[in-house]
């Protein structure tokens, strides 16, 4: 029945549509964000504070309950060049997706850093966001457009050491 | 720890696209090989416990239920495990497991993955509304990480490809492997497309269709077979956002 | 054999709709509480197991983000089953017996709210032959609903007892929804959603979260714990071809209770997962009870969280058993379509 020169799968496409939830945690921190403000929240127990906060410390199991205000800036905790598109989103490989650690903060979060030469690009590097226009403003760490590098001297990786209080 | 053993092993040949076998035929592959090489049937075994990471990655949810007949689980104990990445791990940890509490003395375990069926890429690209979504597959969450090691330990550029060079020559010498490259040097390795600095093309693991199934035994059944006896096992998992976890940090 | 206990258990409040409650928010709480129930900390835990499923939370690995809600410094023994927490309790059973743990927590969590549960579920089937049919769970059970009429086991009046059973227990039990269920007028002119179920008949969705902690007679002694022994415990998954399969059987649970030597006539308290209340019916025929003397908790059918509902069912006959003068219990839970895949679970209590 079927010609050698067909296929010999077809493709059957599943649709299925979800209402996510961001949790109280990133509520906050996403409702803050809409504002031009980045909130943590910090361990009680530990004193870690995380950002974006999730609701819980995993090191110790409890509630994050203590909100942070922090800045904009931060450093490059690591980084990778990305070679590869990534499915439905526009943006044009290589591009690089950075671990940003703000100041104040004890875990990073994935983000782009732009306006420098890639190969010169390092670990420990100062970077500070730069924002969309205020008007584009919405409830997402897309607000930032990305970091850049602020041309202050590179912090040692050994700083960022976590020391449980 | 009552004496638990493996008697018999089967895995299929791996591919990008196994397409000339369905799910249960692709493990049944593994599983006869396994039940051959051990030297049981059927019905000695006790329970099956399968081992498989996303359901997203063959768009099947708790596949344990429809491969129930093909495996052999009918009419007896079945379990699934998932824990992502490291499940064929914790799988065999979990059938083992079975013998060493008494309950059981034989069961077949398999692991699998069909990603030939669904699309791998766009399964471990979630994209929520609220996180911006700069991140594609895994090499690009790990690839940090990498960076960050070969800073402090001082790793040579070269080590990466060295590694790779090992594992496919080894595999050259596997009939199953899915990459077969004969003649792969590190200069090969070296000169393959960036995919996310520094990983290169030749670095990083193909996507695989294939699977592999155990039959781990007592003592009593083991006894006089071809066994390889487990003399200990060890899980540990932390938070994925935890400050201070294993990365370093 | 070692002896296992149940010594303690948690369950939210069921919520229609968490709300922007996430799974981390949801299963804080609850073990927070178990381990308060039982005076134990986090570190007296050494392994911990979970049950959840990706395609309901609508991400892969999304169950991993349910490890940032316990503690995981320094890192912990832990394991994951895509399948109703029962079947995590029951793992965490075997580490015990094996030696490998003394005390397992438990957790299962899920919300059905975030997407469309029917389809969801419709993923679990044969991806070849039946899933591209799209038949969705009500469809399914009312396949097992109608083999049951054509039987003479089921009438129209025995789903419409079952649905006010459940809503009159589910009163007792504060985490579980408040039902008003329709006089038997209301309910037989109801439209059936998949003949011959009505939306009386079906579990509501459900998001919430449970936690369970299991421990060895020795870590009982040594922590001062209260257990309620698991004497028995077993599973066993049946054919998933329906026309393979006799529907007004379930065959798992039969041969379960044979393989477990359960007497019934021993069982004070049952506890059945069934999701529709052609399933409950069927339950108390195999289980020999009245429909109103099974699941005295109210059952799925006044709140039924996917993941955790089978947990739920040894966690009520653990409560049964601590507050109350009987001394044997049975929950069953299930997984897959048409009772496919089942669990019993025999609880004793030590007085």
């Amino acid at each position: 029945m079927n010609n050698s020169s067909e296929k010999d799968y077809f493709e059957s496409l599943i649709s299925l549509e979800y209402t996510h939830t961001a949790g109280s945690a990133t509520t906050r921190f996403l409702e803050a964000v809409a504002e031009g403000k980045i909130v943590g929240q910090k361990c009680l127990r530990c004193s870690a504070v995380y950002v974006p906060p999730r609701g819980s410390c995993p090191r110790d199991g409890v509630p994050t309950s203590e909100e942070v205000t922090l800045t904009d800036r931060g450093c490059v905790e690591s980084f990778t060049v990305v070679h590869i598109p990534i499915p439905g989103n526009p943006i044009e490989p290589p591009f690089v997706s950075a671990m940003i650690r703000l100041d104040g903060a004890n875990i990073s979060f994935l983000h782009l850093i732009q306006e420098i030469p890639v190969a010169e690009i390092r670990i420990g590097m100062r970077v500070e966001a730069v924002w969309k226009p205020q008007e584009e403003w919405t409830t997402s760490l897309e607000n930032i457009k990305w970091f850049k590098p602020t041309g202050e001297p590179d912090i040692k990786p050994e700083s960022l050491i976590f020391k449980p209080k | 720890m009552i004496p638990a053993a493996v008697i018999g092993v089967g895995q299929t040949k791996y591919d990008s696209k196994r397409r000339d076998v369905s799910m249960p035929g692709l493990i049944r592959e593994a599983i006869d090989r396994a039940l051959i090489q051990a030297g049981v049937d059927w019905d000695d075994i006790d329970a099956v416990i399968l081992g498989k990471a996303p359901d997203m990655f063959e768009g099947v949810m708790m596949p344990e239920l429809f491969l129930a007949d093909s495996i052999g689980a009918y009419n007896k104990p079945l379990l699934r495990v998932h824990t992502a990445g490291s499940v064929g791990g914790s799988t065999a940890i979990m059938a083992a497991t079975h013998i060493t509490s008494g309950q059981y003395k034989c069961v077949l375990t398999v692991s699998f993955e069909k990603q030939s069926e669904s699309n791998a890429t766009w399964a471990l690209s979630p994209k929520y509304p609220y996180t911006p979504h700069i991140n594609a597959g895994a090499g690009g969450y790990f690839a940090p990480y990498m960076r960050e090691y070969i800073r402090r330990s001082g790793a040579p550029e070269h080590i990466g490809w060295q590694v790779a060079v090992k594992d496919r020559q080894n595999a050259n010498l596997n009939p199953l492997a899915h990459l077969q490259i004969p003649g792969i040097d590190l200069d090969m390795v070296k000169s393959t497309p960036m995919l996310w600095e520094p990983l290169r093309y030749l670095e990083s693991c193909p996507s695989s269709d294939g699977a592999c199934a155990l039959i781990i035994a007592a003592k009593d059944i083991a006894k006089g077979k071809n066994a390889a006896w487990i003399k200990g096992m060890s899980v540990r998992s932390e938070g994925t956002l935890s400050a201070g976890n294993g990365r370093g940090r | 054999m070692k002896r296992i206990g149940v010594v303690g258990y948690s369950q939210n409040s069921i919520k229609s709709d968490a709300g922007a409650a996430n799974e981390v928010e949801l299963i804080m709480p609850v073990v927070h509480e178990v381990l308060a129930e039982t005076n134990l900390t986090q570190s007296n835990i050494d392994f911990t197991c979970s049950g959840s499923c990706d395609y309901l939370q609508g991400a892969a690995f999304a169950f991993v983000e349910g490890l940032n809600a316990i503690q995981t410094y320094p890192p912990i023994k832990e394991s994951h089953v895509e399948m109703d927490a029962a079947w995590a309790l029951y793992e965490s059973y075997l580490r015990i017996l094996s030696g490998d743990a003394e005390i397992a927590l438990i957790y299962g969590f899920g919300k059905s709210s975030p997407g469309n549960l029917d389809q969801i579920m419709s993923l679990q089937l044969d991806p070849y032959y039946v899933a591209p049919l799209w038949p969705d769970r009500v469809n399914l059970a009312g396949l097992q609903a109608q083999s049951m009429m054509q039987a003479g086991m089921l009438t129209r009046e025995d789903m419409h007892a079952a649905v006010c059973a459940s809503a009159h227990n589910a009163k007792n039990n504060p985490s579980a929804f408040n039902i008003d269920p329709p006089s038997l007028e209301e309910y037989l002119a109801s439209a059936m959603i998949s003949s011959p179920l009505t939306k009386h008949d079906c579990a509501p969705i459900s998001d919430g979260a449970s936690a369970i902690i299991i421990a060895s007679e020795d870590a009982c002694k040594k922590h001062n714990l209260d257990p309620i022994w698991i004497e028995k415990i077993g599973h066993q998954v049946d054919s998933s071809n329906l026309g393979f399969r006799d529907l007004t059987l379930v065959k798992p649970v039969s041969d379960l209770m044979n393989k477990l030597d359960i007497d019934l006539n021993t069982i004070d308290i049952i506890e059945t997962q069934a999701q529709f209340s052609h399933e409950v019916v069927l339950m108390s025929q195999i289980f020999k009870r009245t429909i109103q003397d099974i699941n005295l908790s109210g059952g799925p059918l006044a709140g039924n969280v996917m993941m955790a509902a089978g947990l739920d069912t040894i966690g009520h006959t653990y409560k049964f058993l601590k507050s109350h003068q009987h001394s044997v219990a049975l929950a069953h839970a299930v997984s897959g379509p048409c009772l496919q895949h089942n669990l019993l679970a025999c609880l004793r209590s030590p007085l």
